[in-house]
């Protein structure tokens, strides 16, 4: 197998993890304006707990449904706090709220799970045995596949299905749609709750791949917001705009130089805020 | 300040001013560096506090300070001119970087500046932690080797030196906050659009005061360098520059001296108590939390707010009782309104068209049409010079829109309008405002976080010449704002707003708002002032008190244009009035004239009239 491949794979990895953390941004940015920086503390979290729960020797089923169920309690925890408690700041005092929920979780980290960075027993054991997929690692490939799973599933979820349009129409225009009879409320909370909840499965198919420490979740949530945002703040837009990045990173680090991977994703994300400024422009100089 | 507030502030300045008496060597390079946090806050807090733009990557201009200073000592030369130099240069670079960040940031809504800032901190730490000329990981050292001064005094020169920039700083902010700039920064966080009709360059002065935040952070980065004799590539991360926010936020964003309560427990507390180093990141969270949701003041704005209620109290019970209302010398209408005072008086007021013969404002077959309703159809009224001029009609009559095309935030479909003998048509609601228009909304307009004065004084901003660093060091001392200061109070005195000046909008009754928005407009000396419906929600001595004083305004050669439903206030004030029905004008007039006219009647007076 060729070098290229192995990085591209490996890259492909890292924008997994990109694209579900944009996905559940994408989820609550649409739903209430919110920028929610507190996402990488989620997948964290969900990454602490399948660490603690492998090593207590707990069947792999009953670590997906517990994970899953803390980060649905941890998204409604996170809608009460920005959806009720602070329900009539400004979206940057949000923002800023979704900040001290960042540093409260990894607070939380740190106290519970160590300054060490750590990481999980693979669950997947078994390489594949024939052809050029041999070297290729399932437990990133398990983590791969879970993104584009999600993410497809999440795109026909919102286009295909009544709920899902329901939650569209929430989103774009709350009065209207609860005029016409949709609970409002119950599809932000929902937004939140699956945004959690994808966070947390992410944390779980990362977890054997990386090493996490509590001090990552910022940057991990501005790795999936520049996603989202590259990716229009569209479901299938992010997954491709998660994955590319992964994979430009992974160029950046091998072909260029290791140090200056995060400098040009973040020049990335400023080129193309400049850009998409410069169309806004030109469309509003044309009118 | 009472006496004791004073004694007790004066006590603590000593204590700390003579700490190298008290403190280990230690615990004074320790307090040096407190010191220097909180100066770098303070840029946080002009960026976020005043001019309402969260950055999370203020550690930046931070971090580029140390390095700055760093490098020049390390790579250049030693001694106290290169250190002074470094300073300079600290300030001047973070200040640079400061306005490549806000200059991309501030091209969209509040949320992008946020996100620009924070991938600021991903480029620049990554820069400073990969390359080879910054040291990498493992940072810069010995940036106080080959000075040849004793360490111990070099602390001791450090110590004075920051102590005196936190003071100055916080002085000159608070100055900056409450002078015409920072109120207007104030305002745009919430009414951006408000902000641009008074002629504020809402973009323009944000860059300023995000610029003029780096420098300062830049400056303390300079100091920590030197104090530090060590830089390190966590200087410009992104967890110092949660850091800085925390401290801003639970100490009070706005407040600016809240800093020093925030650096106290953001670095001094793990400091001091040792046993709460894990719990720290959990506790300082929380603590942000806590602020966000219940305390949005923080600890500095909260100690503000009840000091101010309790001087308030006390002063309340030392006053003798009073009735609430309207000011009882306003409403015998003692001093008739000086409007333009003349003489020493440093507020500019607009020049005045000398033609008198020409009418102030022409409107010449006005139509506008919004998609297929004809709002108005083909309108054409003259307003006087220093008329009060009425507009009447039912409800969907076409006056608000009328209104909207005459202050330019409607254009209208056809027709011209003509202002001081100017075709203005063309014109921005700004440029019309600048050449003399000023008006209410008929849905409130005030900023909830300043004070009636505060939001009154606005109006003014259009004739106050501070520049934005003139009003950094003169502030709310300059002279206009001395007069500004007189003139309001006699404004709001006239209006009968005293007794609520102090107060924020949100406590104040409905009626009483609008007429502070009157009282703006006549503060902003405009030539034509258009107010859309000021009485509703007065009570009948308000209305009074309010009519006297419109026509004290017409009598200063002030031109009003009034829409109004309360037909006693239009009867007895007005000098003409005009009708709108179905988006036409049916008929101008004298008031006896328009109350006799039959089709009139037939059309809208008839009933009310009767009352």
């Amino acid at each position: 197998m060729s070098l290229f491949t192995l990085i591209l794979f490996s890259g492909l990895t890292m924008g997994a993890i990109y694209a579900l953390l944009g996905v559940g941004i994408v989820l609550i940015r649409n739903a209430t304006g919110i920028l929610n920086l507190a996402a990488g503390d989620c997948f964290l979290i969900g990454a602490f707990l399948s660490i603690t729960l492998s090593r207590l020797h707990v069947p792999l089923a009953v670590i997906i449904i517990t994970v899953l169920a803390v980060q649905a309690i941890l998204g409604y925890g996170i809608d009460f706090i920005l959806e009720r408690w602070m329900a009539r700041a400004t979206l940057v005092i949000k923002l800023l709220g979704t900040v001290a929920i960042a540093v409260v979780l990894s607070g939380l980290e740190l106290l519970l799970w160590g300054r060490n960075p750590t990481t999980m027993e693979r669950y997947i054991p078994t390489n594949f045995d024939s052809g050029w997929l041999q070297s290729l690692d399932p437990q990133s490939a398990a983590l791969i596949a879970g993104a584009v799973l999600v993410g497809i599933a999440l795109f026909l979820f919102l286009d295909r299905t009544s709920a899902g349009r329901a939650m569209r129409a929430a989103a774009t225009d709350s009065t209207g749609a609860a005029a016409s009879g949709v609970n409002v409320t119950f599809y932000r909370i929902s937004a939140f709750v699956l945004a959690g909840m994808i966070a947390g499965l992410g944390g779980l198919l990362a977890a054997p791949i990386i090493l996490v420490d509590f001090t990552m979740g910022l940057g991990f949530a501005l790795l999936g917001l520049i996603a989202a945002l590259i990716g229009g703040m569209t479901i299938l837009g992010t997954l491709a705009a998660g994955l590319t990045l992964g994979t430009i990173e992974a160029l950046v680090t091998v072909y260029g130089s290791d140090v200056f991977r995060d400098a040009v994703v973040f020049a990335l994300l400023i080129a193309y805020l400049l850009a998409a400024q410069g169309i806004t422009f030109l469309r509003e100089a044309r009118k | 300040m009472t006496r004791s507030t004073i004694l007790l502030s004066c006590g603590a300045l000593l204590l700390i001013g003579a700490s190298p008496l008290w403190m280990s060597d230690d615990l004074l390079r320790f307090t040096t560096t407190l010191l220097i946090y909180a100066l770098a806050a303070i840029g946080l807090d002009l960026m976020y506090g005043i001019a309402g733009l969260l950055s999370l990557g203020h550690a930046v201009f931070f971090g580029i300070g140390t390095y700055v200073t760093g490098l020049l000592l390390v790579k250049g030369d030693s001694g106290i001119l290169f250190a002074v130099l470094g300073g300079v240069l600290s300030a001047t670079i973070g200040g640079i970087a400061a306005f490549t960040i806000g200059a991309i940031g501030l091209l969209r809504r509040a949320q992008y500046f946020t996100i620009v800032t924070l991938a600021a901190v991903g480029i620049v730490f990554s820069v400073i932690n990969g390359s080879a000329w910054t040291g990498g990981p493992s940072g810069l050292t010995g940036i106080r080797k080959g000075f040849g001064v004793n360490p111990a005094i070099m602390d001791l020169w450090l110590f004075y030196l920051s102590l005196i920039l936190v003071f100055l700083f916080i002085l000159l902010i608070r100055n900056f906050k409450n002078a015409s700039h920072g109120r207007a920064l104030r305002l745009a966080k919430t009414l951006e659009a408000a902000a641009h009709s008074y002629g504020f360059s809402v973009y323009g002065n944000r860059l300023r005061a995000v610029v003029l935040g780096g420098a300062i952070a830049g400056l303390a980065g300079s100091l920590f360098a030197l104090s530090l004799g060590a830089a390190s590539p966590e200087f410009a991360g992104l967890t110092q520059s949660i850091d800085l926010l925390l401290m801003v936020i639970i100490g009070g964003a706005g407040s600016i001296w809240g800093v020093i309560p925030g650096v106290l427990i953001v670095r001094g507390l793990p400091e001091f108590v040792q046993a709460v180093r894990d719990w720290q990141v959990l506790i300082l969270g929380l603590l942000m939390l806590l602020v966000l949701i219940r305390f949005p003041l923080g600890i500095a704005g909260t100690l503000e707010l009840y000091w101010k209620q309790r001087a308030r109290l006390k002063a309340e019970a030392t006053k003798p009782g009073r009735h609430g209302g309207a000011d009882p010398d306003a409403m015998q209408g003692a001093p008739t309104i000086d409007h333009h005072p003349s003489g020493s008086a440093p507020l500019a007021a607009t020049p005045r068209i000398q033609d008198e013969n020409s009418p102030l404002l022409a409107l010449e077959h006005i139509g506008k049409k919004f998609g297929g309703i004809q709002a108005l159809h083909d309108v054409s009224i003259t307003v006087q010079k220093g008329s009060l001029h009425a507009l009447i009609g039912p409800n969907g009559a076409g006056k608000s829109t009328l209104l909207n095309c005459i202050t330019g935030l409607f254009r209208p479909t056809t027709g011209t309008i003509m202002f001081n003998g100017v075709d203005v048509s063309a014109l921005s609601a700004e440029a019309r405002a600048e050449m003399g228009m000023s008006r209410t909304f008929q849905l409130l307009e005030l900023a909830p976080e300043l004070t009636i004065t505060e939001n009154v004084k606005l109006g003014a901003y259009r004739r106050q010449r501070n520049r934005f660093l003139s009003s950094l060091v003169l502030g709310v001392h300059s002279r206009e704002e001395v007069e500004l200061e007189r003139e309001t109070a006699r404004v709001l005195a006239q209006y009968g707003l005293s007794e609520i000046a102090r107060d924020l909008p949100k406590t104040v009754a409905v009626g009483l708002q609008r007429l502070s928005g009157v009282a703006r407009c006549v503060l902003s000396g405009a030539d034509l002032i258009l107010l859309d419906e000021p009485a509703a929600g007065l009570n009948p001595v308000e209305t009074a008190v309010l009519g006297k004083r419109l026509r004290e305004l017409v009598g200063t050669d002030t031109t009003i244009i009034l829409i109004e439903h309360d037909m006693k206030l239009i009867m007895d004030i007005a000098d003409v009035i005009s009708v709108l029905v179905n988006g036409s004008h049916l008929r101008t007039g004298g008031p006896t004239a328009i109350r006799e006219d039959k089709e009139v009647i037939a059309a809208y007076l008839g009933s009310e009239l009767e009352d």
